[in-house]
């Protein structure tokens, strides 16, 4: 599972991401799910997360396993959509 | 066309090596395991079998799906937990959407663990709120409960809006279904621009809206399991997607594609 967590500034998100992508061993490349083998024209895995900044905090989306310690948010980037 | 169909379909339809009718303008298959790469059992993207060749990607690693870890019917699917998304931003891979074309989809989807009213979650879409955008969404709706909406936006007024009936979607979305559509969003019947149907039961087709197509790109990237933003997404998986367009966007061949999908992941 995942949720969307906040961080105060990009300093303190792009601090997190870089922990979080050496702790991951990122980037990370892309094997066939048939052969096993690597996909070099296939997409690898490059960031953790993307942040976004919404009403002064930087919110971005992080697995359950990944988010120790953060501060849970109700933010989102995107308002839902209306019934019609 | 409907002879050449029904050949496909007996020659190679069920075991799913071969689509149900020749050339699918979209088609994705999570059973090929082909068309998929994966980073452990993240998927980093699931490649178009269709003519459209628009392969789907995931470069953020808390964003992306899982493969190879649950099956329909002994075949693989591609799990979505809420935040997931495979999206493509090539923008006019998928004009034809909302431009006024005519197509007919199938899809495998599962498209809740459970009922979470006051949610929507988006199967796919390239609209991220509804107004003031152009493109269409397909959602599986829990704010009223359980049904279906297709929803295409020209950038300024709605072109279809079409919800099913409350309670309409089989197991308030916990269970896997064959969803089908056939899609004519220039129709000048507004009740015919949008006919849903779930498994094998009847049309819904409750569209109002009568604004005309657009004919520009949609306004965001096309994006399966949540909006491209990870907002909105379905907390269930997916196995295969399967769209028509032109001539071959017809009932019967509907019907041919709702078939092949049933026969082969055992709805």
């Amino acid at each position: 599972m995942a949720n969307w967590y906040q961080w105060n500034s990009w300093t303190e998100f792009n601090s997190w991401q870089d922990e979080i992508c050496i702790e991951l061993g990122y980037p990370l490349p892309a094997i066939n799910e048939a052969t096993g083998e690597i996909d070099l024209d296939a997409q690898p895995t490059v960031v953790y997360a993307v942040g976004y900044e919404v009403a002064g905090k930087i919110i971005a989306v992080v697995k359950e396993t990944e988010s120790q310690e953060l501060t849970p948010t109700i933010l989102r980037p995107s308002p839902p959509a209306p019934l019609l | 066309m409907i002879g050449n169909a029904v050949a496909g379909f007996l020659a190679g339809g069920v075991s799913g090596s071969q689509p149900p009718i020749a050339s699918p303008f979209s088609w994705y298959d999570a059973a090929d395991l082909t068309t998929i790469s994966t980073s452990g059992s993240s998927v980093t993207q699931w490649n178009d079998k269709g003519t459209n060749a628009a392969n789907l990607t995931q470069a953020t690693g808390a964003n992306q799906p899982t493969s190879g870890v649950t099956t329909l019917n002994g075949k693989n699917v591609i799990t979505f937990d809420g935040a997931d998304n495979l999206a493509n931003s090539t923008l006019s891979k998928f004009k034809f959407l909302s431009d006024g074309t005519v197509y007919i989809m199938g899809i495998v989807v599962k498209a809740s663990s459970s009922s979470n009213p006051g949610t929507y979650n988006m199967v796919f879409t390239n609209i991220r709120s509804a107004e003031g955008v152009t493109g269409r969404s397909m959602q599986f709706e829990d704010r009223v409960p359980s049904h279906a909406r297709v929803y295409i936006n020209n950038g300024a007024t709605s072109v279809v809006s079409n919800t099913t009936s409350n309670n309409s979607w089989p197991s308030g979305g916990s269970t896997p279904i064959v969803y089908t559509e056939l899609t004519d969003p220039s129709n000048g019947t507004a009740a015919n621009r949008s006919y849903v149907y779930f498994n094998s039961g009847s049309a819904y087709n409750a569209n109002g809206q009568t604004g005309s197509p657009s004919s520009s790109n949609g306004t965001y990237t096309f994006a399966v399991g949540a909006t491209d933003q990870s907002v909105a997404g379905i907390t269930g998986y997916i196995g295969e997607i399967l769209i028509y367009t032109g001539a071959a966007a017809t009932e019967s061949n509907r019907v041919i594609v709702r078939n092949y999908l049933q026969t082969k992941w055992g709805l």
